[in-house]
C-alpha cells in the first residue's frame, strides 16, 4: 500500500510543471554554485601550490646569513584546499589558509579570500552548501505543504479515509513518494559530487575524501528528511494548504535565516572575541617580561650547572642555547594566549552547537563545515601543525648556531657571525598539512549529531500524531 | 448490514441528527429524502465515522463505526455528491489508485471495463481528470465504488451532475447491486429516482426521520405529496410567524 501511494505521489509530481520548474531552478543553482566552487578550488589550489613552491625556493636560495636572521625572514606555509571545499568553504574564506612561519612567534593567517570580496558578498558566498541549506528545504516544503491539507481541500482525503486506509500508511507512502522524487533530482548530483571529490583528492586522501563526501550526502539527506516530516505534520494539522504553506515558510525563514544569525550575534555577546590589537599588545608585553626573567634564570641555571663564572667559560656557545630557551619561553607564553583565544572560539562554537536545539540548520552547517574540513577545529589543527613546523625550523636553526660558533682563546667568539648556507636551508622539511580523518573531524560534534537525531525523531513523532488525527470532517 | 440505534449528532446547540433508528439489510436500497440540512449527509458521515456521534451507535456490518472505523470502512463503498479525484491522473489511473488502496488489483482491461460500465466515454479514459466534467468525475466515482466490490454502498447525492441517460444507467446498476446482496443507503433530492430505484424511502427533516415508506406500495404522486406535506408544514409555520 505504501508503494502504491508513493508511486502515485511520484507520478503526480513528475507531471506537475511547478515542481519541474522548482527542481530545475534548484539543480541549476546547485550546478552553478558547484562550478563556481570548482573554479575557486582550482584557483586556490594552484595559488597555494605555486606560492608554497615559490616561497620555499626563496627560502632555499636565500644568501648565506645568520640563521636567526633567516628565521626572521621566515617562510610561508599553506593549507592546500581539499576538493570538498567546492561544497562548503566554511570559515576559510574569512580566516585565510597561509601563515608566515618565522622567529619567536607564530604569525596570523594571512590573505583570507574575504579581503578580496565585494560589498555584495556580505550576503554570503553562493556555494552548494548554501544552496542545500537554504533552497533544498524550500523545495521540500513546496513538495509537501499540500500533501494532506491539499487532499483535504480537494476532497480526496475524505475519499481515501472512506476506503479505510490507515493514515500512518499514508504518511509513509507520501514520505516515500516525495523522497523518491527528491532523490531522482538530487541523488545524481550527490553521486557526481562523491565521484568528483574522489577523483580530485590526492591518492593518500582519496578514501577519506570519498567517505566525507558520502557522509555529506547523508547529512543533507537527513536534514531534508527532518524538514519533510515537519512539513507533512504541519500539512496534516492545517485545514488549508495555504495556511500550511504560510506556517512552513515562516518556519523556514526563522530557522534558516533568523535563528542562525541571532545565535552568532548572541554567542559573540556572551563570549566576546578579543580585539586583535589588544591581544597582540598584551601578548608582546608578557612575552618581553617572560624573556627577561627567563633569560636571567636560564643563564644562572647554566652557570651553576657547569660551575663557571661567565657564559664565555661554558663548554659550548651560549648564543644558540639562549635563543632556543627564548623560543621555548615564547612557545609557553603564546600557548597560554592561544588557548585563551581558542577557548573563547570553542565557547562560541558550543553555543552554536546547542543552537541546534532551536534550528537544525545550525547543526547541519557545523557538520557540513566539519566534513569539508573547513571548521574551526580543523583550522586550529592546521595552526598547531604549522606551529610544530615553526618549532622544528627554529630548533634546527638554533642548533646550527650552537654547532657552528667558533671558539678562540678568550672563549666563544661572537664577533664572527655564524652564517647558514644552502645546505642548512634545504634541511628544513617542507610543510605538508596532514588533515584529520572524517571520524576525527566528526567526533567533537557528537552533541550536534544527537540533537539532529532528536529533531528527526521529534519531526517523525509530530507527523505520526498529526496524521493519526486526520478526519473526514 | 447498516444499523443506527438512537443515533444523534449535536453541534453546540444545533441538533443535526436526532435519535435515528434504522436498519438496512442486504439487497435493500434505502433512500433518504429531505431538504438541505435535514441530516442526510450527517447520517452518512456517522456511518463512515467522519464525525463522531453525540449519542447512539452506527453499526456497519456488525462493527461499531466509531470503535472500529477501519474495519467498518473496509466494508463500505462511498460515493459523495462531488467526487474528488487527482487532477493530474487519468480516470484509469485514479480508479487503479483507489482500488489498489482498497486491496483490489485489476488489469488495465478490467479497469477500463469498470469505467466504461459506469458510462465514461472511451476517449476520456486516459485523459487527465482535470479536463473532466462533473458528470464524468461522478462516473469515475461510480466505477471506484463498484471496483471496491463492497457489501455496503453509501451514496450522497450520487446522480448530481449526471445526464438523464447516465442517471438511468446508474439506477439499473444500483438495482443489480442490490440483487447481488449489496445494502445501499442513498441520500437524494430526486423523488423520481427514489421511486424508480429504492426499496424503502425515509423522509428527514431537521435531523429527524419522520416517516419510512415502502416504495413498491407508494406511487410517485403519493411520495411527492407526502414529501411536500412534510416540507409544507415548515413553510406554513414560517408563514404564520410572519
Amino acid at each position: 500500500m505504501i508503494s502504491v501511494i508513493a508511486r502515485k505521489e511520484f507520478t503526480e509530481f513528475s507531471r506537475d510543471g511547478r515542481f519541474r520548474l522548482a527542481a530545475a531552478l534548484a539543480l541549476v543553482l546547485l550546478l552553478v554554485s558547484s562550478l563556481l566552487g570548482w573554479r575557486n578550488y582550482l584557483d586556490l589550489q594552484a595559488q597555494a601550490e605555486e606560492a608554497a613552491e615559490h616561497d620555499y625556493r626563496r627560502w632555499r636560495q636565500q644568501d648565506p646569513k645568520h640563521p636567526h636572521d633567516a628565521a626572521h625572514n621566515g617562510v610561508y606555509v599553506f593549507k592546500t584546499p581539499r576538493p570538498l571545499a567546492i561544497v562548503d568553504g566554511g570559515i576559510e574564506p574569512y580566516v585565510g589558509a597561509s601563515i608566515m612561519n618565522g622567529a619567536h612567534l607564530q604569525g596570523e593567517a594571512e590573505f583570507p579570500p574575504a579581503q578580496d570580496m565585494t560589498a555584495l558578498q556580505r550576503f554570503g558566498d553562493l556555494s552548494p552548501a548554501l544552496a542545500a541549506q537554504v533552497l533544498l528545504p524550500l523545495l521540500v516544503i513546496l513538495l509537501s505543504f499540500s500533501a494532506f491539507a491539499g487532499e483535504r481541500e480537494q476532497g480526496t482525503l475524505r475519499q481515501l479515509l472512506s476506503i479505510g486506509i490507515n493514515p500512518r500508511l499514508m504518511l509513509w507512502g507520501k514520505s516515500a513518494g516525495i523522497a523518491a522524487i527528491l532523490a531522482l533530482v538530487l541523488l545524481p548530483a550527490g553521486i557526481a559530487g562523491i565521484g568528483l571529490a574522489a577523483s580530485l583528492a590526492a591518492p593518500e586522501l582519496r578514501l577519506d575524501e570519498t567517505m566525507r563526501a558520502g557522509l555529506l550526502v547523508l547529512l543533507y539527506g537527513f536534514y531534508l528528511l527532518i524538514i519533510l516530516f515537519l512539513s507533512l505534520g504541519v500539512s496534516a494539522c492545517c485545514r488549508s494548504a495555504r495556511t500550511a504553506l504560510a506556517i512552513l515558510l515562516v518556519f523556514w525563514g526563522v530557522t534558516v535565516f533568523a535563528i542562525p544569525r541571532a545565535l552568532l550575534d548572541i554567542s559573540g555577546q556572551f563570549y566576546p572575541t578579543p580585539v586583535n590589537t589588544e591581544f597582540w599588545g598584551k601578548l608582546e608585553t608578557d612575552l618581553w617580561k617572560a624573556w627577561e626573567e627567563g633569560a636571567e634564570a636560564f643563564k644562572k641555571k647554566l652557570l651553576a650547572q657547569y660551575q663557571v663564572e661567565k657564559v664565555e667559560d661554558l663548554p659550548f656557545d651560549y648564543t644558540g642555547r639562549d635563543m632556543q630557551n627564548g623560543d621555548e619561553t615564547a612557545w609557553r607564553v603564546y600557548e597560554g594566549y592561544d588557548k585563551q583565544r581558542y577557548d573563547i572560539y570553542d565557547q562560541q562554537n558550543h553555543f552554536l552547537e546547542w543552537g541546534t536545539l532551536m534550528t537544525p540548520a545550525a547543526g547541519v552547517s557545523l557538520l557540513s563545515m566539519a566534513l569539508t574540513g573547513n571548521d574551526l577545529l580543523q583550522y586550529r589543527d592546521f595552526t598547531r601543525q604549522v606551529e610544530l613546523h615553526r618549532r622544528t625550523m627554529n630548533t634546527l636553526l638554533n642548533d646550527y648556531i650552537s654547532a657552528h660558533q667558533q671558539k678562540n682563546a678568550d672563549g666563544w667568539d661572537n664577533s664572527v657571525s655564524v652564517k647558514g648556507d644552502i645546505t642548512l636551508w634545504q634541511s628544513l622539511p617542507t610543510f605538508v598539512y596532514q588533515p584529520a580523518s572524517a571520524w576525527t573531524a566528526l567526533r567533537p560534534y557528537r552533541v550536534v549529531i544527537a540533537m539532529l537525531s532528536f529533531w528527526l525523531l521529534a519531526a517523525f513523532s509530530f507527523a505520526c500524531t498529526a496524521v493519526s488525527r486526520l478526519s473526514g470532517r | 448490514m447498516l444499523e443506527a440505534c438512537g443515533l444523534s449528532k449535536r453541534y453546540n446547540t444545533h441538533l443535526a441528527l436526532d435519535d435515528l433508528n434504522l436498519k438496512i439489510g442486504a439487497g435493500e436500497i434505502f433512500c433518504l429524502l429531505g431538504a438541505n440540512g435535514a441530516g442526510k449527509t450527517t447520517t452518512i458521515h456517522l456511518f463512515l465515522n467522519f464525525i463522531q456521534p453525540s449519542a447512539g451507535v452506527a453499526k456497519v456490518g456488525g462493527y461499531d463505526a466509531n470503535c472500529n472505523p477501519g474495519l467498518a470502512r473496509r466494508l463500505i463503498a462511498y460515493l459523495p455528491e462531488n467526487v474528488a479525484l487527482y487532477p493530474r491522473l487519468s480516470g484509469t489511473e485514479n480508479l487503479n489508485y483507489f482500488s489498489s488502496l482498497s486491496g483490489w488489483r485489476y488489469s488495465k482491461a478490467q479497469l477500463r471495463e469498470f469505467l466504461l460500465a459506469a458510462g465514461l466515454p472511451e476517449q476520456a479514459l486516459d485523459r487527465p481528470v482535470s479536463g473532466y466534467s462533473k458528470g464524468m468525475r461522478q462516473k469515475v466515482g461510480i466505477a471506484i465504488a463498484c471496483a471496491k466490490e463492497a457489501k455496503i454502498f453509501l451514496l450522497d447525492e450520487p446522480t448530481s451532475g449526471l445526464d438523464p441517460q447516465a442517471s438511468f444507467e446508474f439506477s439499473n446498476l444500483l438495482r443489480n447491486l442490490a440483487k447481488s446482496g449489496v445494502a445501499i443507503l442513498m441520500a437524494t433530492h430526486d423523488l423520481f429516482r427514489v421511486k424508480e430505484t429504492g426499496t424503502r424511502a425515509g423522509i428527514m427533516k431537521s435531523g429527524k426521520l419522520l416517516t419510512v415508506l415502502n416504495t413498491a406500495e407508494t406511487s410517485a404522486i403519493e411520495l411527492e405529496q407526502l414529501y411536500l406535506q412534510h416540507m409544507q408544514a415548515d413553510l406554513n409555520k414560517a408563514g404564520a410567524a410572519l
